[in-house]
């Protein structure tokens, strides 16, 4: 993992310097000019945690440069001047550090275990480095992937397409208050299990699971119904699952987000993390840009909305580059 | 059960034996069968007392004959967990007898606390252990397919034909999995009854996933080129139990069913009378649309996507 700092040049001797001091010896640290933000941070982003200088560049500029940033890594301000009176609204807006003087003058203060907390407040899963060196993937070299073999036959490391599913219960916030925080840890443990049996019969395989989400990989082809499809019966029939199989008796929903690309393969449970950028897309697109009650579709997965379905399907803003479609209405 | 192996008639007299005196059992007797006499069904005359093993071989003896095994079994169950008048009796070989009645293809329903046929191995009418002629409590929900007539003028009975037996199918599989059966399919349209755990919160659930069904069926399954809608209608009440069901539909409940289906009830709309409605869970009826309709309240639900 490592850091990436814009500045401007005339900034940069002072604040390289400082940044060295009070980053950990083990954490790498790549300053470039920010000038030079917009065109490089995509590729350097992965991976690392971006740090804007507050003085070389207005507020403004700063936020304008943190939300393109944010949509695929975290990112920070340094401040050690000690200008922004309102730290934390910096954090309303989407940002995920902030060192001020007082850190900045901690030698080491900006350590792994700092960075992992970052990572992990964006969203992004704890990655074992090794493990991610030791993968065979590449997204943009291995775009086709092989052909998926059937569950039994794929490899570890070698990258297959997928259809990405995300799926989670909806007004999570409004359902944890309204029943608890441990009926709501057992609803979401009975989601969870209930997901991995739909999973396994529609064809797919629950791959990723987190307290408030899981992620489902489907194969491209090959299915007896498309997953939008299953998840539109799922949402469809939320109050009767929600009775039958949760013995609830307040009424929930579900979200689901579909996206189409190529993933390194990691057996369920072992994996860890997987950080890829369809990966973190399909999160992405989940957390940030999926209603309640809803369906989101990037345009990599439009094919699986089936032809006499998508009148169901509007077109939404687009999201990270992608064109986006979601269900005209939510079914809350 | 049809048949009652000697086993486990064995079974159930040992258990009776062990555990419950002769008094005891004919009040046992009393609760499966109408007006019963121990000493009378025994052969022994009023002033003997019975010993427990001709009180035990009696009552089994009487529960086969008369198809009764099963609720002669609940009923044990039922003391054992209850025991009478603040007296217990503990039956240590009812456990035993259960679970040889589970291998013979029957589920023991905790929350009812009866036996039902085990729906992997078989699906009969009567869940296996129904008696004919005799009461029982029900929910029935009634379905029946919107301007059939004009869709087998339009479309020939050949397909018209084979898109209901594809909604039949359908129905089936969402009524069987609320453990309910079809009793009647008209091709047409049909009726279904719900007998073991909540039968109206069953029947309102299979109405509802039905509908849900149907909306996919339209859009992907349907060989007809028309959308074809449905009236479906949800009511509980008492029943005297039939095998045959031409029996069934002239008794009051299923007449209230088919008028509420064909009387008040809209197209692709599943329509509860109040007397279930007033039995099923707020988080359930919420879904559901109250309306007045001929002086007396109704319950719909619909399916619908904005824009639809």
């Amino acid at each position: 993992m490592n850091v990436i700092l814009y500045r401007t040049e005339s900034e940069a001797a002072a604040i390289d310097r400082l940044m060295e001091k009070s980053l950990d010896s083990a954490i790498e640290l790549v300053a470039l000019p920010i000038e030079s933000c917009t065109r490089s941070y995509k590729k350097r982003a992965e991976n690392a945690v971006v740090y804007l200088d507050c003085e070389s560049a207005p507020f403004a500029r700063l936020m304008e440069l943190g939300d393109k940033i944010g949509e695929i890594a975290p990112w920070g301000i340094i401040d050690r001047k000690g200008r922004i009176g309102d730290p934390a609204a910096l954090m309303r807006r989407g940002a995920s550090d902030y060192l001020g003087p007082l850190m900045l003058a901690k030698p080491g203060a900006v350590d792994e275990q700092r960075l992992l907390a970052i990572q992990e407040y964006f969203g992004i899963p704890e990655i074992d480095e090794e493990e991610s060196n030791r993968l065979e993937y590449d997204d943009t070299l291995n775009s086709q992937g092989l052909p998926f073999p059937g569950w039994n036959k794929v490899k570890e490391g070698k990258c297959y397409p997928f259809i990405f599913c995300y799926a989670a219960l909806g007004n999570a916030a409004k359902l944890a208050q309204r029943i608890g925080d441990r009926k709501m840890e057992k609803l979401r443990s009975d989601f969870a299990g209930y997901l991995g049996a739909w999973a396994d019969q529609k064809g797919g395989r629950i791959w990723i699971q987190d307290p408030s989400s899981s992620l489902i990989l489907f194969p491209n082809e090959g299915l007896q119904e498309s997953p939008t499809l299953s998840a539109f019966r799922m949402l469809m029939d939320r109050t009767i699952i929600a009775y039958e199989n949760f013995r609830l008796d307040i009424p929930i929903t579900f979200k689901f987000a579909f996206h189409a690309g190529t993933a390194p393969w990691k057996k369920p449970g072992t994996t860890g993390t997987m950080v890829s950028e369809h990966v973190n897309f399909i999160y992405h697109l989940g957390v940030k840009a999926t209603d309640d009650g809803s369906i989101s579709i990037s345009g990599d997965a439009f094919n699986q909305i089936p032809k006499n379905f998508e009148d169901l399907f509007i077109a939404a803003q687009n999201f990270e580059g992608k064109q986006i479609r979601k269900l005209k209405s939510n079914l809350n | 059960m049809e048949k009652c192996k000697s086993a486990l008639i064995r079974m159930a007299k040992n258990a009776i034996i062990e555990s419950i005196p002769p008094d005891m059992v004919e009040r046992v007797g009393k609760l499966v069968f109408h007006d019963y006499d121990l000493h009378q069904s025994s052969g022994f005359p009023p002033n003997i007392p019975i010993t427990g093993h001709v009180a035990a071989t009696t009552v089994v003896e009487d529960a086969v004959k008369q198809g009764r095994f099963l609720p002669l079994v609940e009923q044990l169950a039922a003391l054992d967990r209850d025991g009478y008048m603040g007296r217990p009796f503990k039956m240590p070989g009812l456990a035993e007898l259960l679970k040889a009645i589970q291998a013979e293809g029957y589920l023991w329903d905790e929350g009812s606390r009866h036996f039902m046929e085990n729906p992997s191995i078989r699906k009969t009418p009567n869940w296996g252990r129904l008696l004919e002629e005799e009461d029982y409590q029900f929910a029935l929900l009634r379905i029946d397919i919107v301007n059939n007539s004009l869709i087998v003028k339009r479309r020939g009975e050949a397909q018209a034909r084979q898109a209901y037996g594809e909604l039949r199918d359908r129905f089936t599989r969402a009524v069987e999995k609320r453990f309910g059966r079809v009793w009647k399919w008209e091709g047409d349209g049909g009726l279904a009854a719900f007998h073991y755990g909540h039968g109206g919160t069953c029947a309102s659930l299979a109405g509802m996933a039905f509908l849900h069904e149907l909306f996919i069926f339209n859009r992907s399954a349907n060989i007809l080129g028309e959308p074809l809608s449905v009236r479906i209608a949800a009511h509980t009440g008492k029943l005297c139990y039939y095998s045959n069901s031409a029996e069934i539909i002239k008794q009051e409940t299923a007449k209230e069913v088919i008028e509420l289906e064909s009387r008040k009830t809209p197209a692709d709309t599943l329509c509860l009378s109040q007397t279930l409605a007033r039995s099923l869970d707020r988080v359930l009826l919420e879904r559901f649309e109250e309306k007045t309709i001929e002086r007396s309240p109704v319950h719909y639900y619909r399916f619908r996507i904005d824009g639809e």
